[in-house]
């Protein structure tokens, strides 16, 4: 596929190369035709982002239009009796992600105007962006961009005349992968704990502060912005049916150049690192892994990887997920068990504790695996442990402790026979 | 443009008191306060927590002792425990003293994959200490910690000063990290702006300062 | 053009309105549309396990106990919150249910110590039921169990923390219920840990609560630990005698001593709360006893004793006051009335405590119920919290969830609620109106002082009273008509006017009060008092689980408390003790048996008949319409002391090292939510 060029792109400043501040985003065409959006119906961008098909890019893929349709929209008869808000889940954690990093740092206006336009259709007179504690010098650009934006009249009272008020926070949290959740996420933004919420309700109807919210990724809310701009062909030109536009895929691991990258949707796995990343170190036979899209995926073994599309149902058909096309390339060189065990150990140490199969379920999953990967234990064990994350899996108030499950189960399905070849050596 | 600030005042690991820290807000702290309140309904102040107690960390030595979190809940007229609870939570917290630099090395898969190993391995040659670890002197801690969101310039490291000043360090190899621990042990700023990121921002999210053209 | 797709008919006939139909274990079932999938099975008679919830905590949902299958829903869901829908399908002995609830058994056991032996719960424990019940028969864990450190959080609650499951019915219940925000969750994943955070006794008279709440071992009782076990217990049911609401209790026994004391549940007064003077005070049944009669504090007989009580008798020409105490059963007032009448023939019979006036209304009027649908109260010297804790938890309720408004006149105290102080002196009251039908309910503090009746009578212009009396046993006596004045009860015992002084568990005289009076004191009651120590006859008693015994609590309710054990040595029923002496004294007594005594009591008082055992006879106050002058001082707290708050209380060494862990100090710095 032929690279994107700059005009292709929702975030053309996302190596830094240019100004990120407010005069370099509109010398690249930000806030043009903001007043515009500000006045069309909020219905109408509703309907052009379900035919847009734009896909949630924190992980879970929902689509974006069906999930601002649930927020209530008021009538003149029937005014809305509680504030709604929009709140966007800065709070990148999932491993391998940090695509909304480079957002926040080089381009945090495509957020702003985002959350501005946002906040519109939704309703929300304020917005929050809950940013990952650890972001600091991050999320400083972001409020110094809230504040170029304000100074410019995007931002405040009355925007660009159009009678519109948005106001926007920035809200740091403070190290919790689990406030990623989105129920979690509103939480902490109360103050509390960042302990899920049952379900149902949902945000929509009771969400912050017991509001209607609606809660999305930074770059969803960005591309969002940049859809309702464009003709809706200029984002569905890209991707296959249900999987369109364009999308960051961050790329680390046992690659030459890891790098975040702006590339089509259904673009093919295998394009996307020979041609973006340099290749596989030690080219692509001597590839043992990729986790497609974050830790909680189930990784692709080398056959699925050079044919698989990076898109959500291609990788789902995979029995995988794109996640947050958080590309993780393992090589042969690298020791994958000690690897998947220390994701263990990363779920073990973010669980929140509130339910019993999550709080003593993902410690004891760390522990078989931390043992098997050692050859400590016996091949039974492995089917203990394949029985055990069934145990867990979908037991639980959340999906937290499902995405602690799956990299165990996808390593348990592709790579049995390491942690037998260890067993059977006696362990170490 | 401000330089970063290596500040060698605080957190040497004592108790605040020890350190004749008075365990109050200043009056800019006051004004501080009062503005984060804004951001949130009248009603809901308790939203404030997190953005406090991150306040109570810098100033106070950089950790949270029962003392700075009971004058948290008394700011925000909550009980004790709720902030207990929050602040124990929370990774960022530190319940207990840390260094006056706390290296944050990242282990997980990227950062593992890209030899997290190798960079502990030249803090342990180059400061004597293991993850979870703080020198005598205060000066230095380190922990492995959980992914920080930038893998793709792995493996790196988060550098947290005890006035709240945080820099992530990318790209690492042994020597950078030398330098970086270099730099910290000379107090050199100007080396240390050099290997950082991100330059220093002007303002930060809890205590935003108007942002000059 | 298209054709519809055939619809299937729908399965049932609409349910009424606010109903939806469901199917349980193939059964069809209508139930509100409100319904938890929990509450359907409920009334379905299906048994859900679970640890988390609890019908009167919020919804946790944390312990995945409750988990069912809902046909067509992805995985099993969580039952105690799901709510129901209209045609929902739910198989609570499905395999997905089975092996979901071993799942999350297993998980349970995982890190739990299984240390059963040596824990107190025992035999009346939730897991070890419910791991019976629906968990597996073995355990796949090879690892090395997590241990946590014991918590110290007082004398009340041992902690064996390790054992805890995290279902948090702990921390919901001293938040939501007990309103002492002190318990809490700290730490993240398999590092959280229930407790204080910084240690500390909990500041809470509703604490052991927390022991019946916990399924597990880990809050156990701190005065019952290995001491018994529940399988050797007898049960008897009984009454609390030591506040006015009278909750319904169960008393357990072994070899005729009693070993702890639970609460019965009833939704009308208590629920299913205790307060923690009733649960943790019965190492007061065998301290510091009277076992026999004494004579100048010596030991002796029976007869001898009597000799001697005729001998004062004689001296006393009928100038005898009698004065009951604060657990007098009905029983015993109506033997004491009788006994003063026709024996004694003197008629300074009351149930006050010294100082205080007699005829006064004496309970609230109202049921408890009843203040769940108060929407303003006034307390007027009356600190709920220490009075009638059980009553303070429906205040409680009601100011959170119901905007109930609770104003205060008298001492400044933390109620674990927010409520408006208007003052503490009666001229708070001058400028108060109230928007809502207010109700007055007035306390110890007004009804010490000796303005009481001018205190009540002006709260009568003000909305409706409610007198909130010490104790049930003051009720039941005042019931009986034990009303005189005990206004100046010192001042006559002085002068001489009382020549002897019949006290029969009173102990509110004190030691210098009791010196003043020329003649003797005559003590019948349960310990070496003060009073039995200034007396120079004692007739031991028995104590209120040794005997049977009606009483009547604050809603004119009347409850039967049955004798749980044997009163100690040579103490006895006191009803027999009049019965004896009556013969004795050669006026006897018409009743050989206590059904007999019932029988004329009930004649008498019939409020205490049978038929009206439970059926509370709640009637509006006769208020007094004096024009009596209200005084400018201000209220002080009455109980200062919550767990000595009596002196029966005060022979316990558990309500000792409770009420010395309990701070002010602390309170103030938590508490200040006085508006």
């Amino acid at each position: 596929m032929p690279k994107l060029t700059a005009q292709d792109l929702c975030f053309p400043n996302l190596h830094g190369q240019g100004d990120w501040g407010i005069k370099g985003y509109r010398a690249r065409g930000g806030y043009e035709g903001l007043k515009e959006l500000l006045t069309t119906p909020p219905a109408a961008h509703i309907q052009k982002l379900k035919d847009s098909a734009l896909r949630g890019r924190g992980g879970a893929g929902f689509p974006t239009g069906m999930k601002w349709s649930f927020m209530p929209q008021p009538t003149p008869e029937k005014p809305l009796s509680k504030p709604s808000y929009l709140v966007c889940n800065a709070d990148e954690g999932e491993p391998g992600t940090c695509k909304d990093r480079d957002i926040l740092r080089y381009d945090p206006h495509t957020l702003v105007e985002g959350m501005v336009v946002g906040c519109y259709v939704l309703n929300a007179k304020v917005g929050y962006i809950y940013v990952r504690g650890e972001y600091y010098d991050e999320s400083s650009r972001l409020v110094q961009a809230i504040e170029e934006a304000r100074k410019a009249g995007f931002v405040g009272k009355n925007i660009l005349g159009t009678g519109v008020d948005v106001e926007l926070h920035v809200h740091l949290g403070a190290g919790a992968y689990i406030c990623g959740e989105e129920t979690a996420l509103l939480e902490s933004l109360e103050g509390k704990k960042g302990q899920p919420r049952l379900k149902p309700p949902f945000p929509a109807g009771f969400g912050l502060y017991g509001c209607p919210t609606t809660i999305n990724n930074v770059e969803t809310i960005a591309q969002a912005a940049v859809i309702l701009k464009k003709p809706l062909e200029w984002w569905t030109r890209h991707g296959r049916p249900n999987n369109h536009g364009t999308k960051i895929f961050s790329i680390s691991g046992s690659v030459n150049k890891p790098g975040n990258v702006e590339a089509p949707m259904s673009i093919p796995l295998r394009e996307l690192i020979d041609d973006y990343c340099g290749g596989v170190i030690g080219g692509w036979d001597n590839l043992q892994a990729i986790i497609p899209g974050g830790s909680s995926t189930p990784m692709l073994n080398p056959e699925q990887a050079s044919r698989v599309l990076m898109d959500f149902d291609a990788l789902k058909a995979e029995g995988t997920g794109l996640g947050t096309a958080a590309v993780v390339v393992m090589n042969k060189d690298v020791d994958l068990l000690r690897v998947m065990t220390r994701i263990a150990a990363f779920y073990k140490h973010e669980s929140c504790g509130q339910c019993t199969p999550c709080r003593e379920g993902v410690g004891w999953v760390y522990r078989l695996m931390e043992r098997l990967s050692r050859g400590e234990g016996s091949v039974d064990e492995l089917d203990q442990l394949q029985a055990l994350t069934k145990k867990i899996e979908g037991r639980t108030i959340c999906a937290f402790a499902d995405g602690a499950m799956w990299p165990v189960q996808g390593t348990l399905k592709h790579f049995r026979g390491l942690f037998e070849a260890r067993i059977r050596a006696g362990g170490q | 443009m401000p330089t970063i600030r290596i500040n060698s005042q605080q957190s040497t690991g004592q108790t605040p008191k020890a350190l004749g820290l008075k365990l109050a807000w200043s009056k800019a702290d006051e004004t501080t306060i009062a503005q984060l309140l804004t951001r949130y309904p009248a009603e809901r102040s308790r939203s404030a927590l997190i953005p406090l107690l991150h306040l109570a960390q810098r100033r106070f030595g950089g950790w949270l002792s029962v003392d700075a979190m009971q004058l948290v809940a008394e700011t925000l007229d909550l009980p004790y425990i709720r902030v207990y609870e929050v602040a124990s939570f929370y990774t960022m917290f530190n319940l207990k003293p840390v260094g006056q630099h706390h290296l944050q090395v990242c282990g997980n898969c990227s950062c593992l994959i890209r030899g997290s190993d190798g960079i502990l391995q030249v803090i342990e040659e180059e400061l004597h200490l293991k993850p979870g670890q703080t020198s005598a002197d205060g000066k230095f801690t380190v922990t492995e910690v959980e992914c920080l969101g930038a893998c793709v310039a792995a493996p790196m490291l988060q550098l947290s000063e005890a006035d709240g000043a945080m820099h992530y360090v990318t790209n690492l190899d042994a020597a950078k990290t030398r330098a970086l621990i270099r730099a910290l042990q000379k107090d050199d700023e100007a080396a240390l702006a050099k290997l950082v990121d991100t330059p220093p921002a002007a303002s930060d999210p809890i205590t935003p300062t108007k942002y000059a053209e | 053009m298209t054709t519809a797709p055939t619809q299937k008919a729908p399965e049932f006939p609409p349910a009424p309105e606010g109903m939806v139909n469901v199917v349980i274990d193939g059964v069809h079932h209508i139930v509100p549309r409100t319904f938890t999938v929990m509450q359907a099975c409920t009334q379905a008679e299906k048994e859900i396990p679970h640890f988390c919830y609890h019908e009167r905590l919020s919804i946790a949902g944390n312990c995945r106990m409750c988990l069912v299958e809902v046909v067509g829903a992805p995985k099993p869901v969580a039952s105690c919150h799901w709510p129901v829908a209209e045609g929902m399908k739910v198989n609570t002995q499905s395999q997905i249910t089975i092996e979901a609830r071993k799942g999350t058994m297993e998980l349970l056991l995982a890190n739990h110590p299984l240390d059963c032996p040596i824990c107190d719960q025992g035999g009346e424990c939730g897991l070890q039921d419910q791991a019976v019940a629906y968990g597996s028969d073995r355990s796949h864990f090879e690892e090395m169990k997590r241990a946590v450190d014991d918590k110290d959080i007082g004398s009340k609650i041992k902690t064996v923390m390790t054992r805890c499951i995290h279902c948090t019915r702990c921390v919901r219940f001293a938040t939501e219920i007990a309103g002492v925000e002190e318990f809490g969750a700290t730490g993240r994943g398999e590092q959280m840990q229930i407790g204080t955070y910084v240690e500390q006794a909990l500041q809470s008279e509703l604490a052991g609560n927390m022991i019946d709440l916990c399924p597990v071992g880990a809050l156990t009782s701190r005065p019952y630990a290995y001491t018994a076990r529940p399988w050797e217990l007898k049960r008897a049911s009984s009454v609390d005698v030591l506040d006015a609401i009278s909750a319904p209790v169960f008393v357990d026994t072994r070899a005729g001593q009693v070993m702890r004391v639970l609460p019965q549940e009833n939704d009308a007064i208590n629920e299913e709360w205790l307060t923690d003077i009733a649960r943790f005070s019965y190492d007061a049944l065998s301290a510091n006893r009277l076992t026999t009669p004494l004579i100048h504090g010596q030991p002796a007989s029976w007869p001898e004793a009597f000799a001697a009580v005729q001998n004062i008798l004689a001296k006393a020409e009928g100038k005898v006051g009698v004065v009951a105490g604060d657990q007098t059963s009905a029983e015993t007032a109506f033997s004491l009335q009788q006994f003063a009448a026709q024996v004694l023939k003197t008629d300074y019979v009351t149930a006050l405590p010294t100082g205080r006036e007699g005829g006064l209304p004496f309970t609230l009027g109202m049921l408890l119920k009843e203040f769940d649908k108060a929407e303003a109260v006034l307390l007027l010297g009356c600190n709920p919290r220490r009075e009638a804790p059980l009553l303070n938890v429906r205040l409680r309720r009601g100011v959170l969830k119901r905007g109930l408004k609770v104003y205060s006149v008298g001492a400044v105290a933390d109620l674990t609620y927010r409520h408006t102080h208007l003052g503490d002196t009666v001229a708070a009251l001058e400028d108060f109106k109230s928007d809502k039908p207010l109700h007055i309910i007035v306390g110890a503090q007004a009804l010490n002082r000796s303005d009481a009746a001018a205190l009540l009578a002006a709260a009568s212009q003000r909305g409706t009273v409610h007198v909130l009396e010490e104790s049930c046993g003051r009720i039941t006596a005042q019931a009986m008509g034990l009303t005189a004045s005990a206004a100046d009860l010192a001042k006559q015992w002085q002068s001489g006017k009382l020549a002897a002084l019949w006290l029969h568990g009173d102990d509110t005289l004190t030691a210098e009060e009791l010196k003043a009076g020329e003649g003797s004191v005559i003590y019948v009651g349960t310990h070496h008092t003060r009073a039995a120590k200034a007396a120079e006859v004692c007739l031991p008693a028995a104590a209120w689980a040794e005997a049977p015994g009606l009483f009547m609590n604050a809603e004119a309710r009347v409850q039967e408390a049955q004798a749980a054990c044997a009163p100690p040595l040579q103490a006895k029923e006191t009803w027999k003790i009049y019965r004896a002496l009556s013969e004795d004294l050669g006026a006897t007594l018409p009743w050989n048996t206590l059904a007999q005594l019932r029988e004329y009591l009930a004649a008498a008082h019939p409020a205490f008949a049978p038929a009206q055992r439970n059926q509370p006879q709640a009637q509006p106050l006769t208020l007094p319409k004096t024009t009596g002058k209200l005084l400018t001082k201000k209220f002080t707290e009455a109980i200062p002391a919550y767990y000595l708050r009596t002196t029966y209380l005060q022979q316990s060494a558990w309500m000792h090292r409770m009420q010395a862990e309990q701070g002010t100090a602390h309170i103030q710095a938590q508490g200040k939510k006085v508006a």
